[in-house]
């Protein structure tokens, strides 16, 4: 946000970037020193809970001293490490802005959302949720993958882009397995499966992606309520109730609480109780698609 | 009040353990067996108490005695395994400590909680510290019964067994100790099947007795798989904050000791060669806070079986007393709609739940199965 700010103002404004673990001694006299064209410049650092000795020294002696046209934003994500460097920060009056993580999917979602729109492209709805599934919730980490997609791919994204960019990830496999199965889609759900674990996906987070889609349509399943009451409810966005909802058209009560089950037994036989986590894997993914009535 | 008192309905057991106070030569090594609830650890903790007490009787008001009772006495180590068993290192590194002449106190107690979590190589390497301990070195092994240690570490132990004291020993110790009243007393011990540890703490929080109301109100507001995938959820969300924020405090604490320990002001910065130390007091928080929602969850579980045994009481017709007594009305009217077939069942699928949470099952798809499996049968 400041860094728009900022680039808003001034757009030749230079930018640099450093992670303060790593930080050798130098690099930011180095990056706040003027420059001969006398642009701005603006610095970002993270990694402020695992800053290097390095770091907190030269970070001390700029506070001291500031710097004329010079933005620094720190992130520091919480704990006691470099609490000299933060009393200095406040004692100098620099502004704090507290970040909470985002917990909620449909924050997370928001955000991704807005990435977007900064930077005037357009993601698809279910391409960003393939996104935050496949990257999880660490909010630079999103922003990076954001900034990837937006600087190699072109126009609007779509799902597709987001599996090439990061199918890798298993998180993604798993829920592709998981709705086909829910769904009862048998043979797309197997090939899927199958593929993944040749590529050398490990079975378990596939388990819990399984359990997942099915607490998802489990909670909404024979509740008669509106896909918005049962998304405030339940805490869920509402895009995730109205997927839920849809497949839950294929379960009847039984099924419901016997594929439960059958996920639970799955679960201990993947960690290590059974011979062959892989076939109880692949039982399990028939199982629940041959449940789902078509 | 001596340590003594702190261990009610154990009469053949003080009796037994002040006597070898009193003999001033105690045997080195000794395995205190009893159920969960029992009593263990508080009964090895009053005898270490006992051991190093300035009048030599387990008094209770001295400095080593209340030292003891506090888990702060730099001689007596009370050592308890966060994974699921005992790691080998951990033990040599026990042992090494085994070695060690006592700083200040009369013995170095080593107090070993859950010695049946430990794998035969482990045991074979705790052994010989035992069999051979440096004469001011005293052993106390706990485990729920003899059987459940190796033949080996049974032979070389002298034998402590505890049982689980009456309902009205615990209230009565509710009462004198606590200062709860009669009722108040009764009620703990009763729902808590006169588990001291859990009789105090549901005695004490409001948070831990609207909690355990929840749990065994659950089974009579199961309807359908949405009620079991929420229900579930709730159980895991309470067990995961509650043992979370309990593993977080110990963990702050500990980095502050570590600090003082070492020297360290309260901000200043951790030099490089000491960060592993600092290290590892958070990967243990972590291990620690993992284990804590596994315990949390299998009391929510043990809470659960105490409803289902109940509803057999009444459908059986057996003159025993409900321990939820309380919910006496809802739970005749639930039993008079199954039969105790279905509630038999139900009693094993709790303990199939507590079997996969401690087989590494995720806890969450572990209790979605269970409660799915809990939803009563249309009739
Ligand atoms: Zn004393």
């Amino acid at each position: 946000m400041v860094r728009r700010q900022v680039l808003d103002a001034a757009p030749d404004t230079e930018v640099t970037r450093f992670d303060a673990a790593s930080y050798e001694r130098g690099e930011f006299l180095m990056a706040a020193s003027p420059s001969l064209f006398g642009e701005s410049k603006h610095i970002e650092v993270r990694g402020l809970a695992t800053m290097s000795e390095d770091f907190l020294l030269d970070a001390l002696e700029f506070v001291k001293n500031g710097a004329e046209d010079v933005t620094v934003v720190m992130h520091h994500s919480g704990g006691n490490r470099g609490k000299k460097l933060l009393d200095a920060l406040k004692k100098a009056g620099v502004p704090t802005v507290p970040c909470q993580p985002l917990k909620k999917d449909a924050d997370k979602l928001e955000f991704v959302a807005q990435e977007f729109r900064h930077n005037r492209r357009r993601i698809q709805p279910d391409a960003a949720r393939a996104l935050v599934a496949a990257v999880g919730s660490d909010l630079a980490e999103l922003a990076s993958a954001c900034s990837q997609l937006v600087q190699d791919a072109t126009g609007e994204i779509s799902q597709e882009k987001v599996d090439e960019y990061f199918g890798g990830r298993v998180e993604a496999t798993g829920f592709k397995v998981a709705d086909a199965a829910l769904t009862g889609r048998g043979a797309v759900a197997l090939s899927t499966f199958r593929h993944a674990i040749a590529t050398g996906t490990d079975p378990v987070p596939i388990v819990a992606a399984l359990a997942m889609k099915l607490r998802q349509v489990a909670k909404v399943a024979g509740v008669r309520q509106s896909s918005g009451q049962l998304a405030q409810e339940l805490g869920m966005p509402p895009w995730q109730v109205q997927q839920a909802q849809e497949q839950a058209r294929f379960w009847s009560q039984a099924d419901l609480a016997s594929c439960l089950e059958l996920i639970a037994e799955t679960d201990q036989l993947v960690k290590g109780a059974g011979r062959d986590p892989e076939y109880a894997v692949e039982r399990a993914v028939s199982r629940i698609a041959m449940s789902a009535r078509r | 009040m001596s340590v003594w008192d702190e261990l009610p309905g154990q009469e053949h057991a003080v009796e037994q353990l002040s006597r070898a106070v009193d003999g001033g030569n105690p045997t080195h090594a000794w395995l205190f067996t009893g159920p969960p609830g029992s009593g263990r650890s508080n009964a090895a903790r009053a005898f270490a108490a006992a051991l190093q007490c300035e009048a030599g009787t387990g008094c209770g008001q001295c400095k080593a005695c209340r030292l003891v009772s506090a888990s702060n006495h730099p001689d007596v180590s009370m050592v308890t395994t966060e994974n699921v068993t005992y790691a080998i290192a951990d033990v040599r590194e026990l042992i090494a400590k085994a070695q060690a002449r006592p700083s200040g106190g009369r013995w170095r107690i080593i107090i070993m909680e859950d010695a049946d979590r430990m794998a035969e190589r482990t045991t074979n390497v705790l052994l010989k510290a035992i069999e051979e301990p440096p004469p001011h070195t005293i052993w106390i092994l706990c485990a729920p019964s003899p059987a459940d240690v190796l033949v080996t570490i049974r032979s070389r132990c002298r034998p402590v067994s505890l049982r689980v004291p009456s309902r009205e020993a615990v209230a009565d110790l509710l009462v004198r100790r606590d200062g709860l009243t009669a009722e108040q007393a009764d009620f703990a011990a009763r729902v808590s099947q006169s588990h001291i540890g859990v009789a105090r703490r549901l005695a004490r929080s409001e948070e831990a007795r609207v909690r355990r109301d929840k749990t065994v109100r659950l089974p009579l507001r199961l309807r359908s798989v949405s009620d079991a995938v929420r229900a579930a959820g709730e159980i895991v969300e309470i067990s995961t904050t509650e043992a979370s924020s309990s593993s977080q405090e110990r963990a702050d604490a500990e980095t502050a000791s570590l600090r003082e320990l070492l020297g360290l002001e309260p901000d200043a910065v951790v030099p490089p060669q000491l960060r592993s130390q600092f290290k590892q007091v958070e990967e243990s928080a972590k291990r620690r806070a993992r284990r804590g929602v596994n315990d949390s969850l299998d009391r929510s579980l043990i809470d659960l079986t105490t409803v289902y045994r109940d509803l057999l009481v009444i459908q059986l017709g057996t003159r025993t007393e409900l321990v939820n007594d309380y919910l006496g009305e809802p739970l005749r009217e639930y039993a008079a709609r199954s039969t105790p077939t279905d509630t038999l069942g139900r009693i094993d699928l709790i303990s199939q739940a507590r079997q996969r949470i401690a087989a590494n099952v995720t806890p969450l798809i572990a209790m979605e199965a269970l409660m799915a499996g809990l939803i009563p049968r249309r009739s």
